[in-house]
């Protein structure tokens, strides 16, 4: 039951912090506005593009709103607040990583179809799109949520996120781009799962100290 | 219904220093527990071990008589209540006390707690156009959600004006006639009433 | 098992620095004479192809330095004595150091040679990464705050990177790159000729001269950080 109220915190928290819901989805559709600029209005080579640019705008967009996982609750005290419930410290870190991919990567999921017909993208293509979007983004999602707990206490983390995270995508990356790879991304997925849950547990019990 | 908190030796380690060893001290229902102290002498070092935040120390807690490294489910009648005020500074006091509710797993009616803090007329405010006094007094709130046997308060009277003194003095009353505890800690010449003090400098390590 | 601290040879060492430098200045001297001046063109390159005696010891030591990093991560694991979190920091920025040369003066021979200053092949991509693992160590000291999680991520990092060094050193004999093949490897005697050979084997150990001496320097930097750390909690 308190798996459940977890994650509505979350996603709460998310939809009443006025706009920040749409970030995701806004940033999809701002960079896939911007390419007929760039390259001109052949659209029909788009089509090539198009899965490259919504991975990684998805990379993007995760982390861009890392804060949002862990930082932002341990700075006002909230993350302590949520610990001392005497929940298991599992429970409460796969809350954080489920509500952070469902505020995050549903708006995406949803934006898909639109933009695929802004670039005369076929049902079928789009339909592959989903799928591979919706294996390999919670593991992009795990990983970013992992690496923020771990450097929670600094201030100059930026950067050394950044780092470490976009070589961890880049297996993701390259087999989204791909379009038989479903089950790939599903397995990368669960790694990701397994590695974030231990790391991001670990990183908070000492944190918590 | 009757509550017992038995500190036996505690000795506390931060980042390998040890701020303070050998405290020992007993507090029952229907007691305020002072604890006094300079900054970084381990008040709050001390409140986050009972709390539980702290799970690795010499020395043992019991409460009711059992000792809370080993029942640590009992901690769940523990509430702490620390000097970060646990707020969202851009959202309304309502959303916040939305979000505590679903946090502390109650449906609780909680205008009663409101009428008691008497903050109804803030509720659709912004946190950050309130005053740090009012933060304060709302992250109080936490408190009052939901049933808790023991209070742990890091520093409760920072920017409270002698009203919300007075408030926070009633709502403890409350508590601790109910069978609670409450422990304190505090840095400045103002004291909520006590009836037991802890001075951290007799446990200083130096 | 705790491993005593070396600090006795390090500090003999450490005194007779001076005579490091000198060494190191001396053998860099030497080196680049015989790079410059003492040592013919290549039939096909020119003059062009003396940047190989800066580039390939530099690339040699970046590689070697990344071992002894990933070495040193092992030890750490293993046995947990904080010396070798300090070998490991000491050497971090000089292996970075030698990876950026190795890099730039790659890419500076490339435009000639290749007619590109870069490619995306296996060899020039690993090298990438292996810059980027050097900054991410050092970067991880930096900004973790909590110092035991620091050394652990740390350690981590440096033992996973290690899969990098065979993928550098093989990568131009596993895939078809635009890098060129081993010429010097140990099992067989070299395919270079002795004129070209001296000079790259006095730079590289001008090279090594320098990586000790800024070791050594490091490493007692490193040390009273540590003591600074301890003594200000």
């Amino acid at each position: 039951m308190q798996f459940y109220n977890l994650i509505s915190r979350d996603l709460k928290l998310a939809f009443y912090s006025n706009t920040n819901f749409l970030f995701a989805a806004s940033f999809l559709i701002l960079i896939l506005i911007l390419i007929p600029f760039v390259f001109g209005t052949n659209i029909s080579e788009f089509s090539i593009l198009f899965t490259g640019f919504i991975w990684i705008s998805i990379a993007l967009s995760i982390l861009l709103t890392l804060d949002r996982v862990f930082t932002s609750d341990y700075e006002d005290g909230n993350l302590d607040t949520i610990i001392l419930t005497q929940q298991p410290l599992e429970l409460i870190v796969c809350c954080k990583f489920i509500s952070h991919w469902i505020a995050n990567c549903i708006p995406i999921i949803m934006v898909i179809p639109i933009a695929g017909l802004l670039f005369e993208v076929n049902m079928q293509d789009i339909l592959n799109i989903i799928i591979n979007v919706f294996a390999g983004s919670p593991g992009m999602v795990f990983i970013g949520a992992a690496i923020s707990a771990l450097t929670l206490g600094s201030k100059r983390a930026d950067i050394y996120k950044t780092i470490i995270i976009i070589p961890l995508y880049i297996p993701f990356i390259i087999f989204g781009a791909n379009q038989e790879s479903g089950l790939v991304l599903l397995g990368l997925s669960l790694i990701a799962f397994i590695f974030s849950l231990f790391t991001s547990t670990y990183s908070l019990r000492l944190y918590a100290e | 219904m009757s509550n017992k908190l038995i500190i036996q030796n505690l000795e506390c380690v931060r980042e390998d220093k040890i701020i303070f060893k050998r405290l020992s001290c007993d507090v029952e229902s229907n007691q305020t527990m002072l604890i006094r102290g300079k900054n970084g002498s381990g008040k709050t070092s001390l409140l986050r071990t009972i709390a539980g935040y702290i799970s690795k120390y010499n020395g043992s807690i019991l409460f009711n008589d059992n000792d809370l490294q080993v029942n640590t489910e009992l901690l769940s009648d523990f509430r702490f209540v620390g000097q970060k005020n646990s707020l969202k500074e851009n959202l309304t006091v309502q959303q916040n006390i939305e979000l505590w509710q679903l946090i502390y797993h109650t449906k609780n009616n909680v205008s009663e707690i409101l009428d008691l803090l008497d903050i109804k007329m803030l509720l659709n405010k912004d946190i950050d156009s309130l005053s740090d006094g009012q933060k304060k007094l709302i992250s109080l709130f936490r408190l009052l959600i939901s049933k808790a046997k023991v209070w742990l308060l890091d520093e409760p009277l920072v920017f409270l004006d002698t009203n919300k003194i007075k408030l926070l003095e009633n709502i403890i009353l409350q508590h601790n006639q109910s069978g609670g505890i409450t422990l304190y800690s505090s840095n400045n010449d103002i004291d909520l009433k006590y009836d037991l003090l802890i001075n951290m400098d007799d446990y200083a390590v130096l | 098992m705790y491993i005593k601290l070396p600090n006795g040879i390090i500090d003999s060492l450490r005194r007779r620095l001076l005579i490091f430098n000198i060494a190191t200045l001396i053998a860099f001297i030497l080196g680049l004479y015989y790079a410059i001046l003492n040592s013919p063109p290549d039939y096909l390159q020119g003059d062009s192809m003396r940047i190989m005696y800066v580039h390939v010891p530099a690339a040699w030591l970046a590689l070697s330095s990344y071992s002894f990093l990933a070495l040193s991560c092992i030890a750490w694991f293993i046995f947990r004595n904080p010396i070798f979190n300090l070998f490991a920091k000491s050497i971090a920025p000089i292996g970075a150091l030698f990876t950026l040369i190795a890099l730039v003066t790659g890419s500076i021979w490339g435009k000639p040679t290749w007619g590109t200053w870069w490619a995306w092949d296996a060899r020039l991509t690993s090298m990438l990464i292996l810059f980027f693992l050097y900054v991410a160590y050092i970067m991880t000291w930096q900004t973790i705050a909590n110092k035991d999680l620091a050394a652990k991520i740390s350690a981590a990092l440096g033992i996973i990177g290690f899969i990098n060094i065979p993928i550098i050193k093989f990568s131009v004999d596993w895939w078809n790159t635009l890098h060129q093949p081993a010429t010097i490897s140990k099992l067989s005697a070299p395919s270079i000729h002795i004129s070209m050979l001296t000079p790259l084997m006095l730079m590289t150990f001008a090279y090594i001269l320098f990586l000790v001496t800024v070791f050594l320097m490091r490493y007692k930097i490193e040390t009273l950080d540590q003591k600074i750390l301890r003594v200000s909690k």
